[in-house]
């Protein structure tokens, strides 16, 4: 049931490619650059952050005050606070998309489980700062905030109370505190660039930036947003108050929407579901080669005597399964005597595709269990798949 | 797939775009002038997405190439 429903989204996915790829030329396709267009939203955040931050005051008399004054008195003032509302937003949508692309695609399992774990912790450390972001302001829904996560977090079994102190930065509401939120915003945010370290580390080729067009039209959708609608604080928070709505932004604050019908508890109960089942997502889908009816090819050995250390294998691994290492002896073959390098392959990263013998033009790497015959069967197959219906 | 035959169409409709930028131009100035700087960043954003789509249609017109 599981696998079909994933097999139908692939297919769903693939025809939408299909289909955008109809209406821009293929390098254009959004959907292809999901990643870039987040580190471009999350640098946009970055540099509009910074911008904010100059004019921030994280004290209970001021914080509201600061923010109002950069609204309405700095020159482009609501425009940069705009920007950097929208582009969170932006961001978000950017990131889920890119999620469920490599989910329907196909691409989270077995050697891209790193890239999946890192990418779920991008997503929960990004709508932490996200959601943090909306305390700073300290207005009406700032406080509604902090109350219902003060209730949700002493819910918490054992450590509820010292997890609402750590928020708040002492037992209650104090000066303290919107220093904290301020610290509980901009560390997070710190660490999305470690993590994407982590997400890219054992890429070869990945698309960090979207193509021209896309930078064009992201920056000037955020101005249009911006200007169109600009982004504005509700009440300032009374002492003592207890404000009962404020108005909801689905992208980072749906746990709050449950909150209407969940006690706080259970809606955090919920997210740390959510996110422990995006955790183990790539493992739920495990099944050996004689499960997918294949058989393991074994990970690509290098034939040492034949490696010149021309790096072609190195530049083409997607998996940065390929090192390249002084050579201790020289080749054998005439062309690997003068070699100064040699590929060293690293098992655990090789997923047994083949492309380094591909790549490799002096037949020094193989998949030790690929023989003749299967290589026969894969080229009939592609020649069955490439034939024109009927002939 | 090359489609020559609309390549006309696609330089006309850049074209008509440039002007629409150009009034964009136009308004940021106004926008900055009299101190009505929404409008001014508005048009800043049209214009940007007014770039982003003549560089498609240059594309479709087979005016430029791949990145």
């Amino acid at each position: 049931m599981y696998r079909r429903l994933l097999l139908s989204l692939q297919s769903a996915t693939l025809r939408l490619d299909t289909w955008i790829n109809r209406v821009l030329p293929q390098d254009f396709n959004p959907l292809y650059y999901t990643g870039g267009l987040s580190n471009l939203f999350l640098t946009i955040l970055v540099v509009s952050g910074i911008l904010i931050f100059l004019y921030y005051e994280p004290s209970l008399e001021g914080a509201y005050a600061s923010v109002e004054f950069l609204t309405r008195d700095v020159p482009y003032g609501v425009v940069f606070r705009g920007i950097h509302r929208y582009a969170a937003d932006a961001y978000l949508v950017a990131i889920l998309l890119h999620l469920f692309r490599n989910w329907f695609t196909d691409r989270y399992r077995e050697a891209r489980d790193s890239q999946w774990l890192s990418g779920m912790f991008l997503l929960v450390v990004s709508g932490f700062a996200g959601f943090t972001g909306y305390l700073l302001v300290w207005d009406e829904r700032s406080q509604l905030l902090t109350s219902l996560t003060v209730q949700a977090l002493r819910s918490v079994p054992l450590v509820g109370d010292w997890l609402a102190r750590v928020f708040l930065g002492g037992p209650g509401v104090s000066d303290t505190t919107l220093p904290r939120f301020l610290f509980l915003h901009v560390g997070p945010a710190m660490t999305l660039y470690v993590l994407l370290w982590w997400h890219y580390v054992r890429l070869r080729h990945p698309k960090i930036w979207p193509p021209s067009v896309w930078v064009l039209f992201s920056l000037g959708l955020l101005f249009i947003l911006a200007s169109a609608l600009p982004a504005t604080s509700g009440r300032p928070a009374q002492p003592g108050a207890s404000p009962e709505g404020f108005a909801v932004d689905w992208f980072f604050l749906w746990p709050y929407v449950l909150a209407r019908w969940l006690a706080p508890g259970w809606a955090l109960a919920l997210v740390v579901a959510l996110v422990a089942y995006g955790m183990v997502v790539p493992y739920t889908l495990r099944e050996t080669p004689e499960q997918r009816g294949v058989r393991a090819l074994g990970q690509a050995v290098v034939v040492e005597e034949n490696c010149t250390g021309c790096e072609l294998c190195y530049y083409d691994c997607p998996y940065n399964a390929i090192y390249m290492v002084p050579s201790p002896y020289p080749g054998k073959s005439r062309a690997a005597a003068n070699r100064k390098l040699l590929a060293v392959v690293v098992d655990s990263r090789c997923v047994e595709c083949g492309i380094c013998i591909g790549a490799c033009p002096f037949e020094a790497l193989e998949l030790p269990r690929m023989l003749d015959k299967d290589v026969q069967q894969r080229i009939q197959r592609g020649a069955r798949a490439a034939a024109p219906v009927g002939s | 797939m090359r489609e020559p035959e609309r390549g006309g169409w696609y330089l006309a409709m850049a074209g008509f775009l440039a002007v629409l930028a150009l009034a964009c131009v136009g308004l940021m100035v106004y926008g900055e002038w009299f101190d009505r700087r929404l409008v001014a960043s508005g048009a800043v954003g049209v214009l940007l997405v007014l770039y982003a789509v003549i560089v498609v249609l240059f594309r479709k017109a087979h005016l430029t190439a791949e990145d």
